[in-house]
C-alpha cells in the first residue's frame, strides 16, 4: 500500500485472489480503493458475460444432436484399421505353415546332395589301389608332363 | 427446519455429480458449450473450436473408465480441453489457419455481446470499448496467463480448480493471473 491506498500491484493481488485482512477493510471504507476495486472487477464481469454470450450464439455452440452417431461413427472410421491388421495377422498365419514345409523340402533336398557327394567321396578313397601319397609314383605320365613344363626354360638357357 | 436453499446453477459453474459420468449424453449436452466457448476465446477459430470440443469428449469418453471423482467433471473435462488448447496452439498448421483466417471468427464481436441491456446508447458504447480493451489485453497474453485469465473470469473458476485444471500449484495460477491482470488493468487505463 502506498500513501494508505492500494497500489497497482495490491489491486491486481486481490483480483487474483491475495486478500490481506487490512486491505479488505480498506476496500470496504476507502472510496478511491472501492471504486478502483469495483472498476475493474466490473469490467471483467462485463468481458466474462460478454464472451459467454457472444460464444454461445456462434454456430458449434450447442452440443452436437447426434452425438452418439458420430461417436460411432468415429469409431466405424478406426475399424477398418483394425480389420486390415486382422487380415494381415491372417495372412501371415496362413503363410507361415506353407512358407515352413518348403523350407523343411529344401533343407531335405541340401542334405540328399550333401550325403549323396560324401558317398561319391567315400567311394573313391575305398576304390584307390594305393594311398594317396604313392599315386605319382604310380603315374608317371603326370611327373612326365610336369617335368616337360620345364624344358622349354631349360632349353632358353642351353641357347644362349 | 428451515428449507435450505440451493444456488441454481449458472451456464459457468454447472456442475454435474461425479456419479454422472455413466450417461455421457447428459456430460456432452451439460458441458459442451463450456469446452467450446473456453477452446473459442482461447483459439479464434470457430472450427478449430468445433474439432477441439469434439476431440475434447472423444477422450473423455475413451477415458470415462479412468475417471475416479479426485476432480469434479468440469474440472476433468476442463483439463483435458487446456491440454488441448496448449496442443493446438503449438500446431504449427493451425497457426497457419489462424493467419489465413478461412473460417475464423472475430473475437472483437464479443463486446456487442453486453449483458447488461438497461443502459444508455453512450454507456453501452463505452462499455463495449471497455470489453473489447479487455479481450484484446487478453489475446497479448502469454499462453498460460490466457489460460487462467479465461478460465478465471470466463469460466468463473475457483484458483483450485484452475489449479486442478492446468495442473499447475495455486500460488502458480496466482501469479500468471497478478502477471495477467497487470497487463489488462494497464491497457484499460489506457483506454479509459
Amino acid at each position: 500500500m502506498t500513501g494508505g491506498h492500494l497500489n497497482s500491484e495490491d489491486i491486481c493481488r486481490w483480483m487474483a485472489g491475495e486478500r490481506a485482512a487490512g486491505e479488505e477493510a480498506h476496500v470496504r471504507e476507502c472510496s478511491l480503493c472501492g471504486a478502483e476495486v469495483a472498476r475493474l472487477e466490473g469490467a471483467l464481469k462485463r468481458f466474462g458475460g460478454a464472451v459467454r454470450e457472444w460464444s454461445a450464439a456462434q454456430p458449434g455452440a450447442q452440443a452436437p444432436e447426434a452425438w452418439r452417431a458420430d461417436r460411432s461413427a468415429r469409431q466405424w472410421r478406426v475399424r477398418p484399421l483394425r480389420w486390415g491388421l486382422a487380415a494381415a495377422a491372417l495372412v501371415v498365419l496362413a503363410v507361415i505353415p506353407t512358407w515352413k514345409s518348403a523350407r523343411d523340402r529344401r533343407m531335405a533336398e541340401e542334405a540328399d546332395r550333401a550325403d549323396a557327394i560324401l558317398m561319391e567321396e567315400v567311394d573313391a578313397q575305398v576304390s584307390r589301389t594305393v594311398p594317396v601319397t604313392l599315386e605319382p609314383l604310380v603315374n608317371p605320365v603326370e611327373w612326365k608332363a610336369e617335368a616337360g613344363r620345364e624344358l622349354p626354360g631349360k632349353e632358353k638357357g642351353e641357347e644362349r | 427446519m428451515e428449507p435450505t436453499a440451493s444456488p441454481t446453477p449458472t451456464a459457468a459453474t454447472m456442475e454435474l455429480p461425479c456419479a454422472g459420468i455413466q450417461d455421457f449424453d447428459e456430460v456432452v449436452r451439460l458441458y459442451w458449450g463450456r469446452v467450446f466457448r473456453f477452446a473459442l476465446a482461447s483459439l479464434r477459430d470457430g472450427d478449430a473450436a468445433q474439432t477441439l470440443a469434439q476431440e475434447c469428449f472423444l477422450r473423455a469418453y475413451r477415458g470415462r473408465a479412468w475417471f475416479r471423482g479426485e476432480s469434479s467433471v468440469a474440472t476433468w473435462l476442463m483439463r483435458i480441453a487446456v491440454n488441448l488448447v496448449r496442443d493446438a496452439a503449438r500446431n504449427r498448421a493451425l497457426r497457419f489457419w489462424k493467419q489465413a483466417r478461412a473460417s475464423s471468427v472475430d473475437v472483437g464481436d464479443a463486446g456487442n455481446w453486453l449483458p447488461d441491456r438497461g443502459v444508455s446508447p453512450e454507456a453501452r458504447a463505452s462499455l463495449q470499448e471497455e470489453v473489447r480493451a479487455v479481450r484484446k489485453s487478453a489475446d497479448r497474453l502469454p499462453a498460460k496467463q490466457k489460460t487462467v485469465f479465461l478460465l478465471r473470469f470466463v469460466e468463473e473458476m475457483s484458483i483450485l480448480e484452475i489449479a486442478a485444471a492446468t495442473g499447475m500449484k495455486q500460488g502458480t495460477v496466482k501469479t500468471h493471473l497478478f502477471r495477467a491482470l497487470a497487463a489488462v488493468r494497464e491497457r484499460l487505463g489506457k483506454s479509459a
